[in-house]
């Protein structure tokens, strides 16, 4: 009695678990063939999108300031209608959706917008992205006329020196990156880590190539204890609240903060250095996915969204949160510089190296 | 095509088998135990390590031969066993000698050990690094104090290192400890105690040699548990560790995920789960060498034993303890949340309360957040709790093959980081039959498999301690299986579980990487919520109001189970 007993329930552990391993290879053999065979991927893609079960409604997945996106969202809709489903999250959780989602068979949104372009040029070079040229692709600027009608660059941001003016006296304002390699900062500069946020691998790539494609600018301020945050957002927010005295970061979060502490009624200590090497300029795409399954008024939205996001109204918009338009017409933000000076970043060069920098960077970060 | 046709063979096999079985209801039982397991925590992980394997088509150690290579992996090794290891220590000293105090002697304000342990349960352990960070910070209050009162203006402390990791994880994690050894020493019979007195043993001998190891399985149950929870943290280690270079196993995993290196991620999480798979098996060769029984039938209320002279001194000492573990992260957490920036000085022109306003009213998500939070909470735990009940109830009180490992298998996604729970969510309900991505239940199925080691773990000392010979005088009465397990270990297990139930529901109202990758519109959770208002250029000041806000709310909540249990029994009488 207890021996059959025994010998039934080992055999039905085995099945189950024999099972489950068949079922799985199923599955993962479904992720492999979706890459290879059309007629597959026809069959377990679904007919519709994941949200947008309805014609006449798209999935954007985005970041960015969140008042920024519902103050876009409310304009579009008002012309359009109630067309939108937003996903907004930060660029690092953004990158690893749509990537994880490819990875399983089909990027679920139709329009993917934010983060920097080094997502971006990998999505081309797997052909995940339509082929689309906004209608007012000719008002943009000749040096943001990239991606070949991949994704198209709409807003730009600067990496710049970012310090608490109440922790430094005047004559000691750091002037340009090279200036931070001094001792005096020792222990209160801070950044983003590049292993954690996507933009903060773009600025690195940008300190890379500034240093001459070598780590020695890196390495100096690892000396100097810098402290890395998860997210470029908190760059700023540490220093605003006296735990740093400088630190490195995109532009815009710092117009952001100074609006809002004008509004609330606090003095902030935030303050914009901007570097005599030049800013640092990381650009935000936008672009829509490429989806054979996608209803052809789904499209005709998607399409008109990039428009939208490329057009006068919305680049006054994103300007007015601190964001540099490509658009030629439109002013830059209130507290960036007229005659700013730019360091351009060969994004080519990025991609190309990003294992390299993602690894240097941890290695110099994480020695003794 | 090969596939498809061996998945048809396998079914129809397991059909006839079970057909076969039927007639058997401890393996009926098993058998669907098995096929809930195998959907909510095999199946995505099965997914997760084929996917680890192959590379362009074939099957390959590629990823894993390279990480074994990577000097980093081991540092990440190390370091995790050093924090996980100072926390399971410094979390069974402070919960095991407060526990003994609660149950074991006279001493005064008993209730109050009680109430602040479990206020500190509720506190996120993110939120207890924020108030960490908020308190010995460079413009921290403690810092502030130093300047203002004392004069001091050598900032030398440093607040990030494994060390605080410790600290931290300690302070978050030793009520969990405080409560099974309460409920264990609660269950023990002390006149087993009074026997060894009686025959000229000191009391202190007595409860070295006795009590303590009567209350062994307890402290190794959740000495596991501690350990694996502080493996699987990574909201701490990222918040004091990483910034200044430290990288435990789960942040390395993290950072795999970031730069989109799943087979790394997968890789090292398979680390983790062998090395919670060694822990894991090491707790049963420990336990297979003991047996141990109490009677509990006939316990009478236990002696208390009187502190003497030492009991002002372990008053002053208990306070001070649960003073800086629970009330001053409590002070810093609420002060915070009404600056309107933090790190402005304490002056009525720099508070407010529109940190309150804007979460509670202004933000549209705010409602249908909360609203999907306890919901995806509640159905989560219940179902966890169900259905780890009956694991734990299988694995420990019956003799089917197999039962080990079904425990084993369902305590996997402890050693997973949330996000790689998303990630494997992501790959397994993508497509047909069973997709689930872009609705709520990819969210709550998720959430199963991250509760049911936490209601394993909280059943599972329990359940050793209760004497096998009740259950079978149970059955000498003709009661069924089923009927036994109703009447007799079900309420043995009930603090367990309910314990484990309100542990399950508090992560699913904080917790952020699985509802951030995983949800859609208008599944939003708490956890979504919280991320937005960071990215609205927020700082510590509306962390710490949202902190606030979720012990308020899980205050409330402990407070209404506790007055429906006594209605309850009221109407019993």
């Amino acid at each position: 009695m207890y021996r059959k007993v025994k010998r039934s329930t080992l055999l039905l552990l085995i099945l189950i678990l024999a099972g489950m391993i068949i079922f799985s290879a199923c599955s993962a053999n479904n992720i492999e063939e979706t890459k290879k065979d059309d007629k597959i991927e026809k069959a377990v893609a679904s007919e519709k999108s994941a949200y947008s079960e309805e014609e006449g409604k798209i999935t954007v997945y985005l970041s960015g300031s969140e008042p920024m996106i519902k103050k876009l969202e409310e304009e579009f809709e008002a012309q359009r209608g109630d067309v939108l489903d937003l996903l907004h999250m930060g660029c690092g959780p953004l990158r690893q959706k749509v990537w994880t989602e490819k990875e399983a068979g089909q990027i679920q949104a139709d329009v993917v917008w934010g983060s920097d372009p080094l997502m971006y040029r990998v999505l081309t070079k797997e052909g995940a992205l339509e082929n689309y040229l906004p209608k007012e692709y000719d008002a943009i600027k000749s040096e943001y006329k990239i991606g070949d009608g991949y994704y198209t660059l709409v807003n730009e941001r600067y990496g710049v020196i970012i310090y608490n003016k109440d922790h430094i006296e005047k004559e000691s304002i750091p002037k340009a990156f090279s200036d931070l390699k001094d001792k005096k900062w020792d222990g209160v500069m801070v950044m983003a880590d590049a292993n954690q946020s996507s933009t903060a691998l773009a600025l690195t790539s940008a300190i890379y190539q500034m240093s001459g494609n070598n780590w020695d600018y890196l390495k100096v301020m690892h000396e100097n204890h810098l402290f890395l945050t998860k997210k470029n957002g908190e760059v700023p927010s540490k220093i605003s609240e006296g735990e740093f005295d400088v630190g490195i970061a995109p532009h815009d979060g710092v117009l952001r903060l100074q609006k809002k502490a004008k509004k609330d009624g606090y003095e902030t200590p935030l303050a914009l250095a901007w570097p005599e090497e030049g800013a640092l300029a990381i650009q935000r795409p936008i672009a829509i996915i490429k989806n054979q399954k996608r209803p052809d008024s789904n499209k005709k939205i998607a399409e008109e969204f990039v428009d939208f996001i490329l057009s006068k109204k919305a680049q006054m918009i994103t300007a007015n949160f601190g964001f540099v338009s490509v658009r030629k017409d439109i002013p830059l933000p209130i507290g960036v510089p007229e005659d700013i000076k730019v360091m351009p970043v060969d994004w080519g060069y990025a991609s190309e190296h990003e294992e390299e920098l993602r690894d240097g960077f941890r290695e110099i970060m994480q020695g003794k | 095509m090969d596939s498809e046709k061996s998945c048809k063979e396998s079914s129809y096999f397991m059909k006839s088998v079970f057909i076969k079985l039927r007639s058997e209801s401890q393996t009926v039982i098993l058998f669907m135990i098995g096929i809930l397991i195998s959907l909510f925590v095999l199946y995505p992980f099965l997914v997760l390590l084929i996917k680890s394997l192959m590379n362009e088509g074939r099957i390959t150690l590629d990823v894993y031969i390279r990480i074994l290579k990577d000097q980093e992996t081991y540092k990440a090794i190390g370091n995790t066993i050093y924090v996980s290891l100072g926390v399971t220590l410094l979390t069974s000293l402070f919960g095991g000698t407060l526990a003994w105090l609660v149950t074991r002697t006279d001493y005064v304000y008993k209730e109050a050990i009680k109430k602040l342990a479990f206020l500190t349960f509720m506190m996120p352990s993110y939120v207890i690094a924020i108030s960490w960070i908020e308190f010995f910070g460079r413009n921290g209050y403690w810092n502030r104090i130093l300047r203002n009162i004392f004069g001091i203006y050598e900032y030398r402390f440093i607040p990030y290192s494994l060390e605080a990791v410790i600290l931290v994880m300690s302070i978050h994690l030793y009520p969990l400890v405080f409560m099974a050894i309460a409920n264990a020493l609660g269950k023990t019979d002390p006149s087993l105690e009074d026997a060894a007195v009686m025959s000229g043993a000191s009391r202190l001998k007595a409860v070295i040699t006795i009590t303590l190891p009567l209350t062994i399985p307890s402290f190794i149950a959740i000495g596991l548990l501690v350990f694996s929870r502080t493996m699987a943290n990574f909201g701490v280690a990222a918040v004091l560790a990483l910034p200044v270079g430290e990288e435990v196993l789960t942040t390395r995993i993290y950072s795999g995920l970031t730069n989109l290196d799943l087979q790394l991620a997968i890789a090292i999480s398979v680390i983790l789960v062998i090395f919670s798979g060694i822990v894991f098996f090491m707790n049963n060769v420990l336990m297979r060498k003991r047996r141990f029984t109490t009677m509990t039938a006939n316990a009478q209320k236990a002696k208390l034993i009187p502190l003497g002279k030492w009991k002002n001194s372990i008053v002053f000492f208990v306070i001070l303890f649960q003073s800086i573990t629970t009330i001053i992260p409590l002070i810093v957490i609420v002060t915070s949340s009404f600056l309107k920036r933090w790190g402005l000085t304490l002056t009525l022109d720099h508070l407010t309360l529109n940190n309150y306003v804007v979460l509670l009213f202004k933000n549209q998500l705010t409602r249908g957040a909360f609203k999907n939070s306890i919901f995806y909470g509640c159905i989560g735990a219940s179902i966890a709790a169900g259905v780890g009940g009956v694991v734990s109830y299988i694995s420990n009180k019956t003799d089917l093959n197999g039962r080990k490992l079904v425990e084993f298998i369902v305590t996997w996604p402890m050693a997973f980081p949330n996000m790689v729970l998303a990630v494997a969510a992501t790959l397994a309900w993508m497509h047909p039959p069973f997709k689930l991505y872009g609705t709520r239940w990819i969210i709550i199925v998720t959430y199963i498999a991250l509760f049911l080691p936490i209601i394993i773990k909280n059943v599972s000392g329990l359940i050793q301690n209760q004497d096998v010979f009740i259950e079978k005088a149970g059955r000498m009465c003709g009661a069924s299986n089923i009927r036994v397990f109703k009447d007799i270990t079900l309420p043995m297990i009930m603090p367990g579980l309910r314990s484990g139930w309100i542990l399950a529901f508090l992560i699913a109202l904080r917790e952020i990487p699985i509802s951030l990758l995983l949800y859609s519109p208008g599944t939003e959770t708490i956890g979504v919520m919280l991320f937005g208002l960071k990215s609205n250029s927020y700082g510590l000041e509306m962390t710490s109001t949202l902190a606030v806000v979720i012990i308020g709310m899980t205050i409330i909540g402990h407070v209404l189970l506790k007055k429906v249990k006594g209605l309850k029994m009221e109407v019993e009488k």
